[in-house]
C-alpha cells in the first residue's frame, strides 16, 4: 500500500490522499469518498482511513478529498452553490484519477451529506458505477418546508414512540408539562398505523430524487442503503419513497442494510467494525458485478 | 501547491506523517510554528480551529506547519499502535522538517489541550525552541483521562442501547469516543505531569486559559512552574467555549485567542 498527498481540481486548490494498492495497474474501479458534513476527509472515527487502507489490501485505488471550504481544500470564490460544487469537484477528482490511474470506473461512497453528494454525482457522470449511501441526510432540499415539516414531526413521534415513552426522565416531564402532549398521542397513533403512514411527494424536489433512485437502479447502478438502526436518514428515505423503501429488493442491483447499535457516525468501535466490514465486502461484490446491464 | 496550503508526507519510510505547509504571506521566512493536534475525537473537533490559526500564523510571517502524528489522521500507522512519546518525538520530526525544507531558524511550537502537553514535552527533548504556546494545556494525564473517560459516558452512548457501553465494573474502557484506547496508552497519559518538568522549554511562553475559574487556578499553579523554570510567560485569559468538546456544527472558531496568538508572534518576528 501506498498513500500519496495530492493537489488538484482547475486552481490545484483541493486537497487529496491518494491510497494505491502493492500492485499497479488495477482493473477494479476506484473508490471515491466523500466528506461527511464538515468533518475533515479522514472521516469520522478516521473512518475513511482504515477503509481506503483495507481497500487497497483488496486491490482498490482510493481517493479521500476535501471539498473547497472544507478541511485543507481552500475556499472557492466563484459562488457555485454547494450542491453544485460539490458534484463538479466529484467529478475533478475522477479526471485526476483518470489521468494519472488510467482508471475511468468509479465507485463513491459517503457518509450523511456525502451521501447526498454521491447521489448527485452518479445521477450526472456515467462513470460512476456503483454509491453507497451511508447515513444519508439532506436529500430533501430545505426549500421543501412542507415535507420538513412533516418529516420533523415523524422524526418526534419515532423519538417519543423509539425511546421518550419508555423513560422514566421523559414521564417526569410529561407530569410538570415540559413536553409535547401532541407529540406523544401522535406516537401511540404511529404505533398504531407503523410506517405506512406517508405524504404525496410527486412533484416535489423529494419526488425527483425518488425517480432518480429508480432510475439509477433501472440502469443497473449498484447501490447500498447503509443506515445505523434509528438514524433520521431512514426516515427522510422513507419519506422519498413514499412508504415504499421495500421496493429497493426489487431490484437485484440495491441493497438495504442497519447496522444496529450504531449511531450516526458510527462511534462505537463494535459498530466501526461493522461498516468498514460491510462497505468492504459491497466495494468487492460491485467491482465484480460492474459492466452488468439493467439489473432488475 | 493548493492555493496557499501544500499537503506532503514526510519522515521515516512506515512511518510517514501528514503535513500541510502555510508558507508566509509575507514571502521569505526564518521564522515558523509547528502546530500539535490534541487527541482522538478533540483532533476532529479542533481541526478547523487549527487551520484559522496556521492561517493567522501565515499572515503574521511564518512558516506554518500543521501534521498528524503516526496513528492519526492521515498519517502511517493505527491509532492502537499509537504512543505518547511517538507523538513527541513526531513533533520533534516535525520541527526538523520544518528547518530543513523551508530553512527556518526561529521555531516556535503551539499547541491545545493534550497538543500543549506534546509541543511542551517536545520543546524540552528538542531543545532551541523560541517560543511555546500552551493553549488550555493539559498538565495532569490522570485528571484528563478522567475528563475524556467522563465524556464517554455522557456523550457517545446518550442514544444507544446501555450495552454498548465499553467500560464496566470500574474497569477502564477499551475505547473512549470512537478510538481504541491500549493499555500502553493509559499509562502513557497517566504518566503525563507537566510539573514534573523541571527544566525551561522555550526562553519565550504564552499560556491561555479559555475557562472559568475551576481552570484559572490549575493555570495559575503552571504561570508559577513555568515562571521558575526560567521562562518569559505572557498569560492571557480569553474566555471561550471549549471548541474541543462541541458538536463542529455548533462550533464558534475563537478567533479572540487566535489573534492573540497572531500577535504574540509577530512581536519576535518583527
Amino acid at each position: 500500500m501506498k498513500e500519496e498527498a495530492i493537489h488538484f481540481g482547475g486552481s490545484k486548490s483541493l486537497v487529496g490522499i491518494v491510497t494505491d494498492p502493492v500492485e499497479t495497474g488495477t482493473s477494479r474501479p476506484a473508490v471515491i469518498l466523500l466528506n461527511s458534513g464538515i468533518i475533515h476527509r479522514v472521516g469520522p472515527n478516521r473512518l475513511y482511513v482504515t477503509l481506503a487502507r483495507r481497500l487497497a489490501h483488496a486491490g482498490f485505488v482510493t481517493l479521500r478529498y476535501d471539498h473547497s471550504g472544507i478541511g485543507d481544500s481552500v475556499i472557492r470564490r466563484d459562488n457555485v452553490p454547494f450542491e453544485r460544487s460539490s458534484v463538479l469537484e466529484t467529478q475533478e477528482a475522477m479526471e485526476y484519477l483518470a489521468s494519472t490511474r488510467g482508471i475511468d470506473r468509479f465507485l463513491l461512497a459517503g457518509i450523511c451529506t456525502g451521501a447526498v453528494v454521491a447521489y448527485h454525482t452518479a445521477r450526472a457522470d456515467r462513470r460512476v458505477l456503483g454509491v453507497v449511501l451511508i447515513n444519508g441526510q439532506g436529500f430533501i432540499p430545505e426549500s421543501e418546508e412542507a415535507i420538513h415539516a412533516y418529516l420533523a414531526s415523524r422524526r418526534r413521534r419515532r423519538y417519543y414512540l423509539g425511546r421518550a415513552l419508555y423513560n422514566m426522565a421523559s414521564w417526569r416531564k410529561l407530569a410538570t408539562g415540559r413536553v409535547g402532549y401532541g407529540d406523544i398521542l401522535g406516537a401511540l397513533g404511529f404505533r398504531r398505523e407503523g410506517r405506512r403512514q406517508t405524504k404525496d411527494v410527486s412533484n416535489t424536489k423529494a419526488g425527483e430524487v425518488a425517480s432518480g433512485l429508480r432510475s439509477l437502479a433501472d440502469g443497473g447502478t449498484q447501490m447500498l442503503f447503509l443506515y445505523s438502526a434509528g438514524d433520521p436518514g431512514i426516515e427522510e428515505l422513507d419519506v422519498i419513497l413514499e412508504g415504499k423503501v421495500e421496493e429497493l429488493s426489487t431490484y437485484r442491483s440495491v441493497q438495504y442494510r442497519v447496522v444496529e447499535k450504531a449511531d450516526h457516525m458510527f462511534t462505537a468501535l463494535v459498530s466501526q467494525e461493522e461498516f468498514l466490514h460491510s462497505t468492504e465486502n459491497w466495494f468487492r461484490q460491485a467491482a465484480s458485478k460492474s459492466g452488468l446491464g439493467p439489473s432488475r | 501547491m493548493a492555493g496557499n496550503v501544500e499537503a506532503f508526507f514526510f519522515g521515516e519510510p512506515g512511518g510517514q506523517l501528514f503535513g500541510c505547509h502555510h508558507p508566509p504571506s509575507s514571502g521569505a521566512s526564518a521564522v515558523g510554528a509547528v502546530l500539535c493536534y490534541p487527541m482522538g475525537q478533540e483532533y476532529l473537533r479542533t481541526h478547523r480551529l487549527y487551520r484559522f490559526l496556521a492561517r493567522r500564523l501565515s499572515d503574521a510571517g511564518l512558516h506554518v506547519l500543521r501534521f498528524d502524528y503516526f496513528g492519526t489522521g492521515d498519517s502511517a500507522g493505527e491509532f492502537e499502535a499509537a504512543r505518547l512519546e511517538r507523538w513527541v518525538d513526531d513533533t520533534v520530526t516535525a520541527v526538523a522538517e520544518l528547518r530543513r525544507r523551508f530553512l527556518v531558524r526561529h521555531v516556535y511550537i503551539a499547541g491545545l489541550r493534550l497538543g500543549a502537553a506534546i509541543a511542551f514535552r517536545a520543546a524540552v527533548k528538542q531543545g532551541g525552541v523560541d517560543g511555546l504556546v500552551l493553549w488550555d494545556p493539559v498538565t495532569n494525564g490522570t485528571e484528563y483521562l478522567a475528563d475524556v473517560i467522563y465524556q464517554e459516558s455522557q456523550q457517545l452512548y446518550s442514544s444507544l442501547p446501555k450495552d454498548t457501553d465499553s467500560a464496566g465494573g470500574g474497569r477502564l474502557p477499551t475505547e473512549i469516543v470512537g478510538f481504541p484506547m491500549t493499555e500502553a496508552m493509559y499509562g502513557d497519559l497517566a504518566a503525563l505531569d507537566l510539573f514534573g518538568v523541571t527544566c525551561m522549554p522555550a526562553p519565550r511562553t504564552l499560556l491561555v486559559d479559555s475557562s472559568g475559574s475551576s481552570g484559572e487556578l490549575i493555570q495559575g499553579k503552571l504561570r508559577a512552574h513555568i515562571e521558575g523554570a526560567g521562562t518569559a510567560l505572557r498569560f492571557e485569559h480569553i474566555p471561550h467555549p471549549p471548541t474541543w468538546t462541541q458538536d463542529p456544527y455548533k462550533t464558534v472558531v475563537p478567533s479572540k485567542i487566535i489573534d492573540t496568538v497572531g500577535r504574540w508572534m509577530s512581536e519576535r518576528t518583527e
